[in-house]
């Protein structure tokens, strides 16, 4: 990770062609396609960086100086979590308040029908949710009305200690087990919420890709269920396994909002004049919703809790 | 434990080697690697593993003369290497040197499987250098591990109505009974096709899941779980029922599709962890997946069929990995990635699917061959394994140089006159260079490995036979390698070439002496053809050897000829080694033998 991110800084380094001639741009790579664009988009003027959102967040944490970065294009609230890290650690933040999302998309559960009908009669009130997903994943299929030769039920999301999106997905996890936003870490010690959340994520296992990409391409193998985005759910729209998968909307809604989050000052502002437009664009044609299409409020907890659960998510796994 | 760097000096030799002895080739230049790039286009240099060259090289040729190789106005041109995965792996932890001979320093490198990224760049982290291999690759075509096995072999454990997993095939390995444990005593004992993991994939693969079925997990392998001595115990019962190793899976299959026709098929190999594309071309009469000019396919008498472990497999999943190496830069990277994306249009991405491998891009369906009829099921499989952390891999590597089976080996070198001749403008002669690589190949062997060495040239010895000499003994190599090695550099070229005589003189003693414990095998290296005015008869050396080789009671004794300078005769050699169920290596310029040697040597 650490050799990783030195390798980055030393390329950002590299490219610095002149100081304030060209904007340093780091996009998270769960955004796919509108990074590449942006990348495209702007020669010799913005330098965009594709990385996870973890690696950004891990190194800026810590950074002391100069972060070499102009602005983040990434899942919200990522950029608060690495400002409240840097809290804690007396340093100054990296980026200015404020900034409006780009765009919006609701969080949704994409399953192969057949297993969403084989579990969903299992789930409390009938109802196929991350609870359910939780309690019965690592768990045989025939104890959830499934075949034996479908072997233990496997839910997934993309890796919530380095995805920009699969931290929310797992943040919403977490408020439909406890039926409520604002949760202290304190919570997280509930013991009932310890063993759901240990069946849930334990069993993740690193995906090279998107969870989802993975599920359509490598079938029920793969994962029986994965959550993701709407704006991302449209790959399984126009999937050749499109009638053979559901889209579920977990109970409360929670959505995803892509922030173009700047350094404070003027080389910040000029970036963001440059490019938040056009991402807002691509952005829109990937599938993503202008924020002001989809319900305010994104149904997640708080950037410290989500930090608090990055955490366990990485003790879950070792 | 095996050197790492037997898969380095790999990299030069496939191509001129196993490629065209049987043994399909999995490495060095293939198709386009040398092509001229037109003026003002930056090389887009591309290294893939082998089954997937011929798709990739029509994909490029395609993207070279459309308007997707213009990006942002500037033109790129794709070129691909042939790379096995396992060398590339080595060349690029190694910084790819020797361009010459390796090639380019690949743009783009996709192995078979994401797994040797990982492996990379933990190599590279354990040098204090930085990852090569990217996060979050995308899998362009995929195909799974399946155990292939004939169907009435396949039948006789419950297939297609019993799942079956890795533990009852390793359970059916290890039974004393074997077949006639199922009731078909013919078959004789049940025989496991396994490729070297530190060149293959599959090979790669089936260890792993090998080391799952024995620990009773599907994921999260760790260090400890590989040094239990229960696994240990298992892995060994199971590599004791390899019949060789060897770096390519088309090995097997050439030899099963030669056997199919001979109504041998069931008793040379009873299973064979393959991708599941290879028993698709296998079923389609293609064993080795490469359409040579004029050929026709024809499907063999006893199909294949693909076992989804019910454990769960892996998938190779083939990633783009556009490499963050220093040699890449920033104009590279833009045609590379045009490249990819043209590679992931659903136009291009249903080509992949013609070739027998499941798409990468969602969008596109899976459909014929990829079907039933094929001896494949696109249903399955219905779980995966994991793949374990880079560090757990490397174990895993590791290990295996440890627990695979042992090899009683007899290094049977030509010692006639033509191997004087100058093989270099170094001052070496043919034999000089054959001892150097005979030299360094022994560090090869396991201690354990049983090693004997034998020369031949006519009247080499003053009491029959005269044709050939022993001057090593069998004995654990450990205990005698400098003394081996002493005798190689000792030898001086004599008079002619007894070929057949010593070749079935070789493989009569190694059977009288058979070891069921061990792959029993010849190495034969020679340079020219059969010149012995006592022995002209090839054709019954033939049918000896084959006489031999066959049936179920048999006492599989392997030849692996080296076709050593322009004059050695391969179609002999090569037909020697079919004879025997082996394959034969060409090492026409003799500049590459201390590689060829290297390849014969991962059969064991």
């Amino acid at each position: 990770m650490v050799a990783g991110a030195m390798a980055v800084r030393g390329r950002l380094d590299d490219r610095k062609v002149e100081q304030g001639q060209v904007y340093r741009l780091v996009c998270s790579v769960d955004l796919g396609q509108v990074c590449n664009d942006l990348r495209d988009a702007y020669p010799g003027r913005v330098d965009v960086t594709v990385e996870t959102a973890g690696s950004t967040a891990d190194r800026l944490a810590t950074l002391d100086g100069d972060p070499e970065v102009d602005g983040w294009l990434v899942a919200d609230p990522w950029p608060a979590i690495v400002d409240g890290a840097r809290q804690a650690r007396s340093l100054p933040p990296v980026f200015a308040a404020g900034g409006a999302p780009l765009a919006r998309s609701p969080l949704v559960i994409v399953a192969w029908k057949d297993r969403a009908a084989a579990l969903t009669p299992t789930c409390p009130d009938g109802r196929l949710g991350w609870k359910c997903l939780g309690e019965a994943s690592d768990r045989p299929w025939t104890e959830r009305n499934g075949q034996a030769s479908w072997g233990a039920v496997k839910p997934g999301h993309a890796d919530a200690t380095d995805d920009g999106i699969g931290l929310l997905v797992l943040g919403q996890a977490t408020v439909e087990w406890f039926g409520r936003t604002d949760l202290s870490t304190f919570d997280l010690d509930d013991e009932g919420f310890q063993r759901w959340f240990q069946g849930l994520e334990r069993p993740m296992r690193p995906s090279a890709g998107s969870p989802l990409e993975e599920m359509l391409t490598r079938g029920r193998a793969a994962y029986d269920a994965v959550g993701t985005t709407e704006a991302e759910s449209g790959l399984a729209d126009r999937s050749a396994s499109r009638e053979a998968v559901t889209k579920i909307y977990p109970d409360p809604m929670a959505s995803a909002d892509v922030v173009l989050a700047v350094t404070p000052g003027e080389r910040g502002d000029r970036l963001r004049d440059i490019v938040a437009g056009r991402a807002g664009d691509e952005l829109r044609e990937s599938g993503w919703k202008a924020p002001g299409a989809v319900a305010a409020g994104n149904g997640l907890p708080s950037p410290g809790l989500l930090d608090a659960l990055r955490a366990r998510a990485r003790e879950a796994r070792r | 434990m095996r050197p790492v760097r037997l898969v380095v000096v790999l990299g030069l030799v496939l191509a001129l080697t196993a490629a065209a002895c049987g043994g399909g080739g999995e490495s060095g230049g293939g198709p386009g690697g040398s092509e001229a790039v037109p003026k003002g286009c930056a090389a887009i240099d591309m290294a893939v593993s082998p089954e997937k060259v011929e798709l990739l090289t029509e994909l490029a040729r395609t993207f070279n003369s459309s308007d997707e190789a213009k990006p942002g106005g500037r033109c790129a041109f794709v070129r691909v290497r042939k790379t096995s995965s396992g060398v590339g792996m080595a060349l690029l932890t190694d910084g790819w040197p020797d361009e010459a001979n390796n090639g380019p320093r690949p743009v783009i490198w996709s192995p078979a499987s994401n797994a040797w990224g990982a492996i990379l760049n933990h190599r590279l982290s354990e040098a204090g250098q930085p990852a090569m291999a990217p996060a979050g690759a995308k899998a362009f075509m995929l195909t799974p591990l399946v155990i292939a096995m004939p169907r009435p072999m396949a039948e006789a454990i419950g297939w297609p109505n019993t799942p079956i997993g890795y533990a009852d095939i390793l359970a059916l390995a290890q039974d004393p009974a074997g077949w006639g444990g199922k009731g078909h005593p013919e078959w004789g004992p049940f025989r496991l096709g396994k490729t070297n993991p530190n060149f293959s994939t599959s090979g790669l693969s089936a260890t792993i899941a090998q080391y799952y079925a024995a620990t009773g997990k599907t994921r999260d392998l760790t260090a400890e779980d590989l040094a239990r001595p229960e696994v240990d115990a298992f892995a060994r019962g199971v590599e004791n029922s390899v019949v060789h190793y060897g770096d390519i899976t088309p090995t097997f299959l050439n030899n099963w599709y030669r056997n199919d026709a001979r109504g041998t098929a069931l008793t040379y190999t009873s299973a064979v962890a393959v991708e599941e594309k290879s028993v698709i071309d296998y079923n389609l009469g293609n064993p080795d997946g490469i359409t040579d000019p004029g050929e026709r396919p024809r499907p063999p008498k006893i199909p294949l069929v693909a076992i989804y472990p019910k454990e769960g497999t892996l998938f190779s999943d083939n990633p783009f990995l556009l490499l963050d190496a220093p040699w890449v830069d920033d104009r590279e990277r833009e045609g590379a990635r045009a490249f990819e994306q043209f590679v992931q249009d659903p136009t291009n991405q249903r080509k992949v699917v013609q070739f027998g491998f499941r798409p990468g891009n969602a969008e596109v369906a899976m459909g014929n061959p990829i079907d039933r009829a094929n001896g494949v099921d696109p249903d399955q499989p219905q779980n995966i394994l994991g793949v374990p952390e880079p560090a757990v891999l490397a174990r895993i590597l590791e290990l295996w140089g440890e627990q695979r089976r042992s090899a009683r080996v007899m290094l049977v070198i030509d010692v006639s006159g033509s191997m004087g001749e100058a093989a270099d403008d170094q001052g070496n002669t043919k034999l000089d260079l054959a001892k150097q690589a005979a030299v360094s190949a022994l560090t090869e062997f396991k201690d354990e490995d049983d090693v004997a060495l034998r020369i031949f040239s006519t009247d080499i010895s003053p009491q029959e036979p005269t044709e050939y000499l022993d001057l090593i003994p069998f004995g654990p190599i450990g205990a005698q390698r400098e003394q081996i090695a002493s005798k190689i550099r000792s030898l001086v070229p004599t008079q002619g070439t007894p070929l057949y005589t010593v070749a079935g003189a070789s493989f009569d003693d190694l059977r009288e002496s058979y070891d069921a414990a061990k792959i029993n095998a010849v190495v034969l290296l020679t340079d020219g053809r059969n010149e012995d005015p006592r022995n002209r008869d090839v054709e019954k050396l033939l049918t000896d050897l084959r006489a031999a080789s066959e049936g179920q009671s048999s006492r599989p004794v392997r030849i692996f000829p080296i076709a050593y300078g322009k004059d050695a005769d391969l179609s002999v050699l090569k037909r020697i080694a079919e004879a025997t169920n082996a394959a034969a290596y060409d090492a026409s310029n003799p500049s590459t033998i201390l590689q060829v040697f290297t390849a014969v040597i991962s059969n064991f």
